[in-house]
């Protein structure tokens, strides 16, 4: 059982910690974040393996971990303030990083779902545990921080 | 504007900036061996509170499965707990008679220590306290289990002849609720006190007050509520305030509640303020009675409220910011380097002992452990001299 969750954890782990990263905004965090997940999904690998995606019961529970369980936490945004900058081929791109590191956790998570995982909104909606409608507004929020026309929107 | 392509691209772009974790199946592999996961929110450093970050930018730090990277001189010296504060630390059976796992949440005396019981895959069920003056358990109550998925328990406290905890619905916002439960210290069948929804229900604070329970919430604002139930009533002239522990309340300057600090200490039994000394470019500055703690110049450092005393606290620990410093004595952190992952900076002896993987309960720690076979190891910070 166990050398099977260690072959997903090598297969997945990179994507996984690109995942974390863009979830969370800096490597330590999504590092923690995945060691997480990865630990609650090894405590349930055969269940998880005989019913579900492995891979979208990790990522699912890394969203759900970023938002939920860390929320208590509430001066959490100090290493989001702070963010890695990182290389951007586009000077914006990096000002555009900057300030998705400024937005709540639920609203980013709305956005890294929709435009980096690509997900439908409900879908989204169920990942999170919302109404499809406040997945809407978030994002609908979050773009208009962002300043972000919402070119794409008919096609969610 | 921007486009959502613009977006897409730059959240693609910023995922090639995660560095690939060489050995994470290891770190992985050590977390499940270290802890157990239960329903109360309990957190190793890994799921916790955030670092207050020194300088400018993120570091990136050593994990459990220890990932490549130099130690640093500073860490070496690092002593752990078992060899420092053997007089706070003792070892009891990490399983009750019954099979359930015992989870330490929270000192309530040098001598005592509030253990949750767990059913394998469950949430906590049963509270009992261990006394090691006679080394023995004794059950206080059980723990009736609300029917709703995600609930957590958050914290517990023990005050005079009164235990408390609370709980909350996982998802914030809508519908979300939190409740308070009482039971007699000296053990019996435990009350649903209240539920709170709405603003209320973002507690972030709680203590124990004579016969109400006292709270404060998010927004700030400290409220009481009687131990017997009925509405929380508004303590006046506390807006904006957070407690500490009753009857303590922290005021703080504008700003990021993460980045903040706190710049009075108000006593509301009183009605007395005292203000914070707070240096400038401080942030993060949160003090107790005694001592204060931040990070100033992109280092961790100390000082008094009153801004006497004011020093760097050893600059690879990073502290983790809580709503108070534990027993009033302690800064909790990580260390940046070297083989031990967490610390406690002892304000009073300016030692840092290292922590390994230990587990803490909710609120502010007071009692770590972890796991070695079939026994637990606690280190109760209220007992260390």
């Amino acid at each position: 059982m166990d050398q099977s969750f260690d072959e997903f954890v090598r297969a997945r782990g990179d994507a996984l910690l690109r995942y974390g990263y863009v979830l969370t905004g800096n490597t330590e965090d999504a590092a923690d974040l995945v060691q997480e997940a990865l630990a609650r999904l090894g405590n349930a690998w055969s269940r998880v393996r005989k019913k579900d995606s492995p891979e979208g019961y990790v990522r699912t529970t890394m969203v759900r971990l970023h938002i939920n369980a860390w929320r208590r936490r509430h001066r959490e945004d100090l290493v989001a303030a702070v963010p890695e900058r990182g290389d951007f081929d586009r000077y914006d791109d990096a000002d555009l990083w900057a300030e998705l590191g400024r937005l709540p956790r639920r609203m980013r998570a709305v956005l890294v779902l929709r435009y980096y995982e690509d997900l439908p909104d409900d879908e989204i909606a169920e990942i999170l545990g919302v109404s499809r409608g406040t997945v809407r507004s978030q994002a609908a929020r979050a773009l208009g921080k962002l300043r972000i026309t919402h070119a794409l929107e008919e096609a969610r | 504007m921007r486009s959502e392509e613009d977006l897409i691209r730059t959240l693609r772009t910023a995922a090639g900036h995660a560095e690939p974790e060489l050995t994470l199946a290891a770190s992985v592999a050590a977390r499940r061996r270290s802890r157990r996961r239960a329903g109360w929110a309990r957190t190793a450093l890994a799921a916790a509170a955030v670092v207050l970050v020194a300088g400018g930018t993120t570091a990136v730090l050593s994990d459990g499965g220890g990932r490549a990277r130099p130690a640093a001189e500073a860490t070496r010296g690092v002593e752990r707990a078992v060899e420092v504060w053997p007089e706070a630390m003792f070892t009891v059976p990490g399983t009750a008679v019954d099979g359930r796992e015992y989870q330490p949440m929270a000192a309530i005396s040098p001598a005592e220590v509030l253990v949750s019981a767990v059913a394998p895959g469950v949430k906590p069920d049963r509270l009992e306290v261990f006394d090691t003056g006679i080394r023995q358990f004794r059950t206080v109550t059980s723990m009736p289990k609300p029917n709703v998925p995600g609930y957590r328990f958050r914290d517990v406290k023990a005050r005079d002849n009164h235990i408390v905890w609370w709980g909350e619905t996982p998802h914030a916002g809508e519908g979300a609720w939190a409740d308070f439960w009482y039971v007699p210290r000296a053990g019996g069948e435990s009350g649903h006190v209240a539920k709170l929804t709405g603003e209320l229900a973002q507690v972030d604070a709680f203590d124990i007050a004579g016969d109400h329970i006292v709270f404060s919430v998010e927004r700030g604002g400290v409220y009481r509520l009687p131990l017997t139930g009925g509405k929380p009533e508004k303590i006046k002239g506390t807006d904006g305030l957070h407690l500490r522990s009753w009857p303590l309340a922290a005021g703080y300057t504008a700003g990021e509640s993460h980045e903040r600090n706190q710049n009075r200490t108000v006593n509301l039994e009183t009605g007395r303020s005292a203000d914070v000394s707070v240096p400038s470019g401080a942030r993060g500055l949160i003090c107790g009675i005694q001592w204060c703690a931040g990070v100033l110049d992109g280092g961790p450092f100390r000082q008094r409220p009153d801004g006497s005393d004011r020093r760097p606290i050893p600059a690879d620990l990073r502290p983790l910011v809580f709503e108070g410093l534990p027993a009033d004595r302690f800064v909790l952190g990580r260390l940046s380097s070297g083989p031990v992952i967490q610390a406690l900076y002892d304000l009073t002896t300016e030692e840092v002992v290292g922590l390994d993987e230990a587990e803490f309960g909710g609120g502010v720690p007071t009692v770590f452990s972890w796991r070695e076979g079939s026994n637990l190891t606690v280190v109760n910070l209220l007992a260390v001299m």
